[in-house]
């Protein structure tokens, strides 16, 4: 259960099946996405792959028939009318088709009577409909929302479906399903990747045959992140979760473009653990230990340049020749990691983070209320907070004290306004208690609620130097979920089986797929991480619609109260 | 246990895993579905009667990978993570298609026969001649056809009927096209690689274009007026003519090579000799420093080596430049596609240089061999002294493979774990296991095959070492838990 292995093994795959020669890639929008969170386009030179099209924008005039091309697309239907004008007209000498997900018999019949040229030589099915974030996070990058009100967005829906059926394929996994009673979307999707299952048996009877008749049957689990709207509202202390949260990571790539006299080159940087030693090694860290982590890193690569230096003798020069790629290498890493990081204790620093998420962490893991308003107040007040962070805490605020007797959200969205928020972004904070607060929850929610670990720990770490303390004491819904499940002490109630023939309920699932609907976040990612780590023998894998950070959630709530006239 | 033979090629395998393993590389997709599962069903019972010991050893090893991924769960899960299933519909498109295109092949297969007669046995007196074209094909008579089939208008006394000459068919004059005579008879002759040159040069510009144009539909066909010259041109509809060049195009395309594809192809043989080269260099560098053989003999075949890969370099540097300066200097612009395909392909050749030509360990020299055979000495005593503990040997095994390629590390293990019993027992020939005759019987071969510079031989026969020493590593664990106690 290697996610970005799996997507990697079919890669190579179609590589080999397409032969010797030089390549081209015909991709769509997320096909891209897919590969490119794999390999990076130096390892796919190595392959012989030299070209990289989309089939929505491929130019009409260069015909290269010498060139083989591998097309790897979803089977939507636009990438097939694309692909079949593109095969009643080939550019190319042969084309050896993959798609990234089952297709329907009658999109292959239409595609053959378009290859008039007779340039196809293999036609395939590789199950990849996903985008392998990490070897234990995927995503289905879905941008316009999960949900509209209390349904689904229909193409987030078979996007979700088709992303799941991928993961279960690629993995070979025969799953039980379960779902979050309390969500009727989860329920749905529960049942359409159960549909599915049934209706392409074939597929699937292979996977459970490999499986061994002891051990207890893989297990997906559907989660909604109504469960649990406080992670995505908190500011981040670990390194790929802050990246994203103020920097916005997208298919692991960050903008650098607005951060003045940036290079060029460092316009768009690439965070890939795959690629990247030192960001494998510290995406999980807190903050203050990657910056001593960095000043080693740095202190290492001063050494080298300074050995480098002196080119005496010839064996000298011997030696620095080896040595440069490697040199080379490590100073595109270390020069990348140092601007990401000083630009993330800039940001920190200018917008007094610190305090802001003191606050958060206190509402998300205490109940004091007088104390959290005191605070709140305070920074509503404070310059140096953005505007979106003034808004985070109010947002915070009313979901942790809705139903508290003397909460003032009122007079705070009061002061919100008189700070310039405008009035659109207001509003969603009644989004967002429409979408997750107390009322828009039965007991489901509550019951967990009490569950949070309410565990106050401060972690003092010294280090880069305006870093003293940093709180992380905020642990997400889904790592309790995670542990029960592998407990075999998930409640039945709350989280129904959808296959009960299959299952008697307290087993012990070693191989568990979450997928949350409505995005899910790093910190979450974080937690399943560690406990890969620390529960032995179970191997867990969380999917989800998208990856958000408050900014993007702030969307999500826009679209989903934009059918229910919030 | 006698082995096991293939039903399908009767090659013979000993273990019931090798056999299905082979079974299902080589005979995927020959039989149907049933049989290899029968097959699957029997080899299951087999393993479990025999409950072979490659079960067992199976098993043991995945208890050392785990260990081996502790830290890290999910290098341990990439270990293990397997391709993912695929379906094929290439049988269902391939029927459909040819279904599809067989009529397209008639079509254009009568219309070059057609062609042919046309060509050589037309007289040249205008009467004769229409008897003859009419002779080829029957054309269609005038009262059935009162429109143009292509533009629709009607035919009076201005706009004539005409026939083509190909399928008979009745179109007007600005509808019809002509064949010049040196198109033609390129469509007809048997592709001969002048010919093939000659239309590399013609086709993609003139003949096909206003065939292609047409096809979008435009009515007005200003290019098929039949020239003055004296070259009989043959008058054709535009069905006939797409049929025509289609069939030309493909032609052209089946039998023309451009030069960067020449180029391309000896590019990649020196670079897949250099990949060939490295590994052999890898190796033998391994070797010296596990100091587990002639340092002079290998060292000078390192240094060889070594210059090949230099010389390689070289060419490959060379080659990848030329390939990029491709049709820079021409008279007409490179498309943006083929000129950033050439930099690709001169930026993969860069990094494969930089990676991994520039990046290779140096031979050690004779003393750091020395060096290394003392550490191994006092390694292989200490390991003598605690010869049961598998983590040690683990760990041991983990620092040598560092630097070595991921797949050398059982034999490595094996290697450092177990030679000193070997030299010990080598004294007394008489009573040794055969395994351990076998085994040095084998690395005899590999010296005399590395002396003859068969490295290939070598290299296989070391595959065979490792894998004995494996197996006899498995065998003496028992033996040696006993001496421990």
């Amino acid at each position: 259960m290697h996610l970005i292995e799996s997507i990697k093994h079919y890669i190579n795959l179609m590589v080999q099946e397409t032969g010797v020669g030089m390549k081209c890639l015909l991709m769509d929008k997320e096909t891209t996405s897919i590969v490119s969170m794999a390999y990076s386009q130096t390892e796919m030179l190595d392959k012989e792959v030299y070209l990289f099209e989309r089939i929505d924008r491929i130019s009409s005039c260069d015909h290269m028939k010498y060139l083989k091309c591998i097309v790897f697309l979803r089977p939507t239907k636009e990438n097939i009318d694309l692909l079949i004008q593109e095969l009643r007209n080939p550019k190319f000498g042969q084309y050896h088709i993959y798609f990234s997900n089952i297709i329907s018999n009658s999109d292959i019949m239409t595609l053959a009577e378009s290859d008039e040229h007779e340039s196809v030589r293999d036609v395939q099915e590789f199950y990849s409909d996903f985008i392998a974030v990490s070897p234990t996070l995927f995503s289905v990058n879905v941008t316009n929302g999960s949900f509209r009100g209390n349904k689904w967005n229909p193409s987030a829906l078979q996007r979700s479906l088709d992303g799941i059926i991928g993961v279960l394929l690629s993995l070979q996994k025969y799953p039980n399903i379960r779902y979050q009673a309390s969500s009727d979307a989860c329920r749905k999707l529960a049942d359409e990747v159960n549909h599915l299952i049934n209706k392409e048996h074939s597929l699937f009877a292979n996977c459970s045959q490999n499986w061994p008749n002891d051990s207890p049957a893989p297990l997906l689990l559907v989660l909604d992140r109504k469960i649990d709207a406080f992670t995505p509202l908190l500011n981040q202390w670990t390194y790929q979760a802050m990246l994203h949260e103020l920097l916005t990571i997208n298919n692991n790539r960050i903008n650098l473009s607005n951060i003045q006299g940036i290079s060029k080159d460092m316009r768009e940087v690439v965070v890939s653990a795959e690629q990247d030693d030192f960001y494998s090694k510290n995406m999980y860290k807190n903050f203050g230990e990657i910056g001593i982590n960095i000043k080693i890193l740095m202190e290492d690569f001063q050494d080298k340049t300074k050995s480098q230096k002196k080119v005496e003798t010839i064996s000298d020069m011997k030696d620095f020749i080896e040595q440069y790629p490697q040199f080379k290498k490590m100073s595109g890493t270390v020069s990348k990691h140092v601007l990401l990081i000083s630009e993330l204790s800039r940001l920190v620093a200018a917008h007094n983070l610190m305090d802001v998420s003191e606050a958060e962490q206190e509402m998300a893991c205490q109940s004091e209320h007088s104390k959290s308003l005191k605070k709140v107040r305070q920074l509503l007040e404070d310059s140096r907070v953005q505007n979106i962070d003034k808004l985070r805490l109010v947002m915070l605020y009313a979901l942790r004290f809705e139903n508290n007797s003397n909460q003032e959200i009122a007079e705070l969205k009061k002061i919100l306004k008189s700070k310039g928020i405008p009035e659109e972004q207001i509003k969603s904070i009644q989004s967002l208690l429409n979408y997750a607060g107390f009322k828009s929850q039965n007991q489901t929610q509550t019951d967990l609620l009490s569950t949070v670990n309410e565990v106050f720990k401060k972690r003092i770490i010294k280090g880069l130097k305006g870093i003293e303390n940093i709180y992380t004491q905020h642990t997400p819904i889904l790592r309790e979920i995670i542990e029960d499940l592998a407990r075999g002490r998930l409640k039945v109630n709350n989280f129904p089986y959808l296959t009960e023939d299959r299952s008697q309920g307290t087993e012990k699932p070693t191989d568990i797929i979450i997928f949350m609907v409505g995005g899910t976040t790093y910190e979450e990612a974080l937690h399943v991480d560690a406990l890969n780590r620390s529960l032995p023998g179970v191997r867990i894998i969380l999917g989800s619609t998208c990856i958000h950070n408050l900014a993007s959630f702030l969307d999500e709530l826009s679209y989903t109260s934009s059918r229910t006239g919030f | 246990m006698e082995g096991f033979l293939c039903p399908n090629c009767i090659s013979r395998f000993d273990t019931a895993r090798e056999l299905l393993a082979h079974f299902e590389e080589q005979h995927k997709g020959e039989t149907p579905q049933k049989a290899v599962s029968s097959l699957r069903g029997i080899l299951d019972k087999a393993k479990k009667i025999l409950n072979t010991d490659d079960e067992g050893s199976s098993k043991s090893t995945n208890a050392a990978d785990n260990e081996f991924y502790d830290n890290d769960p999910n290098e341990y899960w990439r270990s293990v993570q397997a391709c993912g299933p695929t379906r094929s519909y290439w049988e269902q498109f391939k029927v459909r298609r040819n279904h599809k295109i067989e009529n397209c092949v008639i079509e254009t297969n009568k219309l070059l026969i057609r062609l042919d007669k046309l060509l050589r046995e037309t007289p040249i007196d205008p009467d004769l001649k229409k008897l003859h074209e009419k002779s080829v094909v029957e054309w269609v008579e005038d009262v059935y056809v009162n429109l143009c089939p292509q533009c629709a208008k009607t035919f009076n006394f201005s706009r004539r009927r005409h026939h083509c000459r190909l399928c008979g068919g009745i179109m007007c004059h600005n509808c019809s096209h002509f064949l010049d005579s040196n198109y033609a008879k390129q469509l007809v002759s048997p592709i001969d690689l002048e010919t093939s040159q000659l239309m590399s040069v013609s086709s993609p510009d003139s003949p096909s274009q206003p065939g292609a144009l047409q096809r979008r539909g435009s009515i007005i066909s200003l290019p098929s007026i039949p020239s003055s010259s004296n070259e009989p041109q043959i008058r054709v509809c535009i069905d006939c003519k797409v049929l025509l060049d289609r069939r030309n195009q493909q032609m052209y395309e089946q039998h023309s090579r451009p030069i960067i594809c020449q180029m391309y192809e000896m590019h990649r043989e020196n670079v897949d000799e250099a990949h060939r080269l490295i590994e052999q260099y890898l190796q033998i560098i391994d070797s010296l420093r596990n100091a587990e053989c002639n340092y002079k003999v290998e060292a000078t075949h390192g240094q060889e080596v070594r210059i090949k890969l230099v010389r390689l370099g070289e060419k490959i540097d060379a080659m990848s430049r030329r390939i990029n300066a491709l049709g820079v200097q021409g008279d007409i612009p490179l498309n943006p596609s083929q000129r950033q395909l050439q930099s690709r392909i001169r930026a993969a050749a860069v990094n494969f240089i930089q990676q991994k030509l520039s990046g290779l360990p140096p031979i050690p020299t004779q003393a750091e061999y020395e060096k290394l055979r003392e550490e191994k000495l006092k390694a292989q005593e200490a390991a003598l002294n605690t010869p049961n503990d598998p983590k040690l040997v683990n760990r041991s095994s983990k620092v040598y493979s560092g630097s070595t390629s991921k797949s050398n590390q059982n034999p490595v293990l094996a290697k450092d774990g177990w030679t000193p019993e070997v030299k010990i027992k080598d004294v007394n020939l008489e009573d040794m296991d055969p395994m351990l005759i076998q085994i040095n019987q084998i690395k005899e071969f590999i010296d005399l095959a590395r002396k003859a510079n068969k490295y290939d031989e070598a290299s296989m026969l070391e595959a065979n070492l490792r894998e004995l020493e494996i197996e006899y590593m498995m065998q003496s664990i028992p033996v040696n838990g006993d001496v421990g106690r």
